[in-house]
């Protein structure tokens, strides 16, 4: 199955900005966050086509992935 | 503030007429707005809301300004090193205007009267840490208070409206006691003043009882890509 996914602020560093992603099927959120190396510890939130979603949920073809890392300075 | 007359408009806030009505104007004088957070974030906010004619204005910061924070703090400057923010805060908005009533409380959040905190309409989370920020929008929960989110770090920045029963933030924030990308990017002038003018946005039309996108929405800010995207809650 092909996934879009989106990376943001300092997670695009040395990965890409956007990238058609072509997964097994079954393939969770998590598993994309670990196979592009993303550390748990900066990982912020996710949204699955739009709509926040926690790492376990399971992705499906045509979905658009948007990870974001943890902004919390003021 | 003295109340506004609903069909006067002072010569201070002609140009706010007609982006919101005489009688919405009037509402602002008697609304409070509490401010968690007087650093780059709460200080802006501070200063829209104020221009804006908001009428009381409470603001929780234990801090005094420093060096380091000239680079972004409205009024972290050469003479004002080594001064409370929130007293400095007080000065500034009694200069805009004198009728506004702006409580000034040189203590973190936690530890003020709650009776003051309970008292508003709306808090701003202007903090610059995890852990406060979670225990602040428990607090605002716990009152039934709407909770108006901001965070910045480098060119990024993230706006959200937290509604009594969202649990939005335990996902932005889902583990205690760590930092966001500011520990690495800093945070820049620019940032802080555009995520802020969000934030006075969004309390602005809460205060109004207009419709906010962000109740339902995070927005998350780019400034480096320019970009700026919503995505909904759940």
């Amino acid at each position: 199955m092909q996934v879009k996914v989106k990376l943001f602020a300092t997670f695009r560093k040395g990965r890409f900005k956007e990238k058609e992603m072509e997964l097994e099927d079954g393939c969770t959120i998590g598993w994309v966050i670990d196979h592009l190396r993303l550390p748990r510890r900066e990982l912020g939130v996710v949204f699955l086509n739009g709509l926040s979603a926690a790492d376990t949920k399971q992705l499906q073809d045509g979905d658009t992935l948007s990870i974001f890392p943890m902004v919390g300075g003021g | 503030m003295n109340h506004l007359r609903q069909d006067v408009i002072p010569e201070r806030y002609i140009r706010n007429i007609n982006a919101i009505s005489a009688a919405e104007q009037a509402q602002l004088s008697e609304a409070r707005v509490g401010v968690c957070g007087c650093g780059g974030l709460g200080l802006n906010v501070i200063n829209y809301l104020a221009r804006m004619g908001v009428g009381n204005i409470t603001v929780w910061d234990p801090d005094v300004f420093s060096e380091s924070n000239i680079n972004r703090q409205l009024l972290a400057n050469n003479k004002t090193l080594g001064q409370s923010k929130v007293e400095e805060c007080r000065r500034y908005v009694h200069e805009i205007n004198p009728d506004i009533k702006m409580t000034a409380l040189p203590c973190r959040w936690e530890e003020g009267d709650p009776i003051i905190f309970n008292q508003q309409q709306v808090i701003i989370d202007a903090l610059d840490n995890v852990p406060s920020r979670l225990a602040l929008a428990e607090a605002c929960e716990r009152a039934s208070l709407p909770m108006v989110h901001g965070a910045v770090g480098g060119w990024y920045g993230q706006v959200t409206v937290i509604m009594p029963g969202d649990k939005i933030l335990e996902t932005l924030y889902s583990d205690l006691g760590r930092s966001g990308i500011e520990k690495e990017l800093g945070t820049l002038s620019f940032t802080a003043a555009i995520i802020a003018g969000l934030q006075a946005a969004e309390t602005i039309k809460l205060l109004l009882n207009r419709k906010s996108e962000l109740c339902s929405e995070i927005c998350m800010v780019d400034l480096l890509d320019m970009g700026m995207e919503r995505f909904k809650k759940m």
